[in-house]
């Protein structure tokens, strides 16, 4: 069943068009990301969702209701914000409980429920303690127990990872994962963290300049880009992209471009002599061994990040340095010139246009 | 090099510590030492008299009359325009139109010297033509003549007025920025959590405005105390001192009846209560910050 329904949702501030006609089913249990770059829409279009924000345009439904023009309390969702939003003056129980005491809720289900939520966020020996007492991950989860408690249709989440640090995101990541598991809520996370998205979504719902660039499973994503956005979005360190020509040498469709040859192994619907670009996932390339030799590149910065390293390589006639992702410890320098090769297939081809003209596995 | 950047500081220190020292402490420690003497404020010949003067006071009938006006004088010169300002900061940031217009009217009598307000109330209250009584004679339909300074019933409230119509605006705009200080989301939780806009108000917003409540009381209640100004253009301390508080007492006996040590006594008694008073305040600040920061 669906639990979220956007039918053609627009919102502008003024001339100024922010949402430009989103049309989402959302299915009940769902974990769904919005992703995208700072100022997609992605925020905007959450806070719409919660009434946060008014519609220009569209129709919002929460279980077949219209919730449209609904006031945000009625709507059906809970929402947990970037900054946490604890209220100073109160103890983490009375920050919870919040929605309840406002609701006038009888004080034995108000312990209750405040009981049920702390275990489930483990918070019960924190509950008289001041926002201002807790550590930043036990203030978000201060925050998703204010959500749960409201044991409401939708959660929204509103890149509430952004303020933690790097170690303390990974931990909260995992916490959020095994908490939709336990709760099965329908969630929507913002982000624009790819690996966030990733780990946690059932499906992302890529957003650019307030449109959906694309929807899907996250390997989907990965793996089938509709377009270069997608494509360089999704992935980290994100695909490599070179532009080429399609050429047909022996009867065998090419793409080409200075110093570069790569066949292609299926056949794509493009003339010889049109410009494509071609997307490489740093991870589908390799210095020398035993792949197929694809051109040569000149390396120019190596990161090494102990489980593996980024060589970041310059290919003549193109503008970007070509990211390669190898093993631990290679022996590469800046400055040496070394084959590159692909392992295995994965290619992306990439019309002028920038949508995926096919991709190659 | 460094010695001379020492030297450069000290000289450029000298002018304002030499002006805030003749104009303050040296005052300070003067009223001290005169409010152990029998000076009269003209002759060099006075006579150490201990603590007769503090003695003196509590057989003083009109230092407990100036005692108890000056209660009532702080407590409805902080209430009164801690109570409107809120209000007023409360509806400005409602965005009700015009807001920003009425946020520039209402902070203008800030702007204006007690002087002046007292002045322009003295004309409002004027018994024959003034405005306070040509309103409530349209109003009534009779003719209102009344005495509202020189009626020992009504003078110390007249000025009260007066005061909160100046301070008013001051407490508006320590108000509207604590209100601004508070953060968009935590009112959008109240949205999403079905908070009336009562319960908002009483739950969230009055508690996050305590750090600008603090200020503004500290401030009303200091303001209050050195309140002279608009007492002594408004009434001077009349009708038969009933609008009399310890500042105006203290003028009287110093500078009109010549009893400068039992002036300085008065005094005394002034800078231990406003000293009580910086001390509370501080004590609620670090609170304060304790929860807020």
């Amino acid at each position: 069943m669906s639990t979220l329904t956007l039918k053609n949702i627009r919102k502008s501030f003024g001339d100024v068009h922010i949402i430009k006609g989103i049309e989402l089913d959302i299915q009940s249990g769902e974990f769904v990301v919005f992703v995208g770059p700072s100022g997609c829409g992605k925020s905007t279009l959450l806070r719409m969702i919660s009434g946060l924000e008014t519609t220009s345009s569209g129709i919002i439904s929460i279980r077949d209701r219209d919730v449209t023009h609904v006031p945000p309390a009625r709507r059906g969702i809970a929402m947990v914000f970037q900054s946490y939003a604890l209220f100073p003056h109160m103890s983490v129980a009375d920050n919870i409980t919040f929605g309840l005491r406002l609701a006038h809720a009888g004080k034995d289900e108000i312990t209750k429920k405040l009981a049920e939520v702390a275990d489930i966020l483990q918070l019960t020996p924190l509950l008289d303690r001041r926002p201002k007492q807790l550590s930043g991950g036990q203030r978000q989860r201060v925050a998703i127990g204010r959500a749960i408690i409201r044991n409401p249709d939708v959660f929204l989440f509103d890149e509430p990872l952004s303020n933690l640090d790097a170690a303390l995101r990974v931990q909260m990541r995992l916490e959020i994962a095994s908490l939709h598991q336990r709760l099965k809520a329908t969630m929507i996370y913002v982000t624009h963290d790819q690996v966030e998205a990733m780990t946690l979504a059932d499906r992302i719902v890529v957003l650019n300049e307030g449109r959906i660039e694309q929807v899907g499973a996250p390997i989907d994503l990965y793996e089938h880009p509709a377009n270069r956005f997608v494509a360089q979005f999704i992935g980290s360190p994100k695909m490599n992209f070179l532009a080429a020509k399609i050429d047909v040498v022996e009867g065998r469709q090419m793409a080409v471009a200075d110093g570069m040859a790569m066949q292609l192994s299926d056949e794509v619907p493009a003339q010889p002599g049109e410009d494509i670009t071609v997307g490489i996932r740093p991870e589908s390339l390799a210095i020398g061994g035993e792949g197929r030799q694809i051109c040569q590149a000149r390396i120019a910065v190596v990161e090494r990040l102990g489980s593996e390293t980024i060589a970041y390589a310059g290919v003549d006639g193109q503008e970007e340095l070509l990211s390669i992702k190898l093993p631990a410890n290679p022996q590469v320098r800046p400055g040496d010139l070394v084959p590159v090769t692909m392992i295995g297939q994965r290619v992306h081809v990439f019309g002028r246009d920038g949508i995926s003209i096919r991709s190659q596995i | 090099m460094e010695k001379d950047k020492t030297l450069w500081r000290v000289a450029m220190l000298i002018p304002p510590l030499a002006v805030f020292g003749i104009l303050v402490v040296w005052p300070l420690f003067s009223s001290f030492y005169y409010s152990i003497t029998n000076w009269n404020g003209f002759s060099a010949d006075y006579r150490y008299v201990g603590f007769d003067n503090f003695l003196q006071i509590f057989h003083d009938p009109l230092f407990t009359r100036a005692a108890v006006n000056t209660v009532i004088w702080m407590l409805a010169a902080v209430i009164v325009p801690t109570g409107l300002g809120l209000v007023l900061a409360l509806l400005i940031d409602s965005q009700v139109p015009g807001a920003s217009v009425f946020k520039s009217i209402f902070y203008l009598p800030i702007c204006l010297s007690a002087i002046v307000v007292g002045q322009i109330w003295v004309w409002i209250y004027q018994p024959d033509w003034g405005l306070l009584n040509t309103a409530i004679s349209l109003v009534t339909g009779g003719n209102s003549h009344f005495a509202w300074l020189a009626k020992p019933g009504t003078a110390l409230y007249a000025v009260i007025a007066a005061w909160s119509w100046q301070q008013t605006g001051l407490a508006m705009v320590i108000f509207l920025a604590g209100l601004t200080a508070i953060p968009a989301d935590l009112i959008e939780v109240c949205h999403i959590e079905g908070a009336s806009s009562g319960q908002r108000i009483r739950q969230v917003v009055l508690p996050l405005l305590r750090p600008a409540t603090v200020v503004v009381v500290a401030l009303g209640l200091i303001n209050s105390l050195k309140g002279f100004d608009i007492l002594y253009i408004m009434t001077g301390g009349g009708p038969f001192n009933s609008s009399d508080t310890l500042a105006m007492h203290m003028y009287n006996e110093s500078f009109k009846k010549y009893h400068m040590g039992y002036g300085s006594a008065i005094s005394v008694v002034l800078f231990l209560i406003a000293l009580a008073i910086i001390f509370a305040y501080f004590r609620q600040l670090r609170k304060v910050d304790e929860i807020y920061e």
